[in-house]
């Protein structure tokens, strides 16, 4: 009997998560239009030689809506364990987190926007690999 | 990748004050490397798999979407002034 609530317990336990991970897709989608505005700006102030065309960063779109749609399937289907949910999370937030403090257009929020992006890449590093041991593809 | 690459070339540019040149020189030396450190690391530890063709197609995106505007005129008209003065001293 203990089993079967010690079961049902970490069936919830799980499912809270889950959702409310798979719900942190939504953080972006707020936070953009209201503090994406100015990134136009902003490639202007800190211009570099380098620097795409802005057009180029509209990949973004793409890649969040083919992320949250691998999520939206990935949470129909039961297919990720908890690590990847929390690392789709962490990246949810970490992209909301970035258009905000990007968005100040200082030096000091610079710096941190540029932690804030190697962070990132390690989530996603972390997030496929969790795919992979998972067998979550 | 390429976007933590930019970043930090602009904190280069704009915090520690490194030419616009040097910048590029930095840019185009690291942001490869990084990509094929990624590619190496998952193909000799996890093997090939999807992420392998996703940091294949987004280097080559984010390379080429970098060497458009490395490759183009300077847009003078969209710098400020300080950017210009800069660019005309080095």
């Amino acid at each position: 009997m203990d089993g079967i609530v010690d079961e049902s317990l970490s069936f919830a336990a799980d499912s809270t998560l889950t959702t409310a991970c798979a719900l942190s897709a939504l953080l972006p989608v707020i936070v953009f239009p209201v503090f994406g505005k100015n990134q136009r700006d902003l490639a202007r102030k800190w211009f570099l030689k380098v620097t795409p065309p802005n057009i180029w960063f509209s990949v973004w779109f793409v890649i969040l809506i083919a992320f949250d749609a691998a999520a939206v399937h990935a949470w129909a289907n039961k297919l990720w364990a908890p690590i990847s949910w929390i690392c789709f999370a962490l990246v949810n937030v970490n992209i909301s987190l970035w258009t905000i403090i990007y968005g100040k257009g200082t030096v000091g929020a610079l710096i941190i926007s540029v932690v804030l992006e190697a962070i990132l890449v390690l989530t996603n590093q972390v997030l496929w690999v969790s795919l992979v041991q998972n067998k979550g593809l | 990748m390429a976007a933590t690459s930019l970043g930090v070339g602009q904190i280069l540019v704009y915090y520690f004050g490194v030419p616009f040149k040097t910048q590029i020189l930095i840019f185009w030396f690291v942001t490869p490397l990084a990509y094929e450190f990624f590619l190496w690391y998952n193909l000799t530890y996890y093997g090939p798999f999807i992420n392998t063709i996703g940091i294949v197609v987004t280097a080559v995106y984010a390379i080429t979407g970098a060497g458009i505007s490395t490759v183009t005129p300077l847009p003078r008209d969209e710098l400020t002034q300080e950017q210009q003065q800069r660019i005309s001293h080095e």
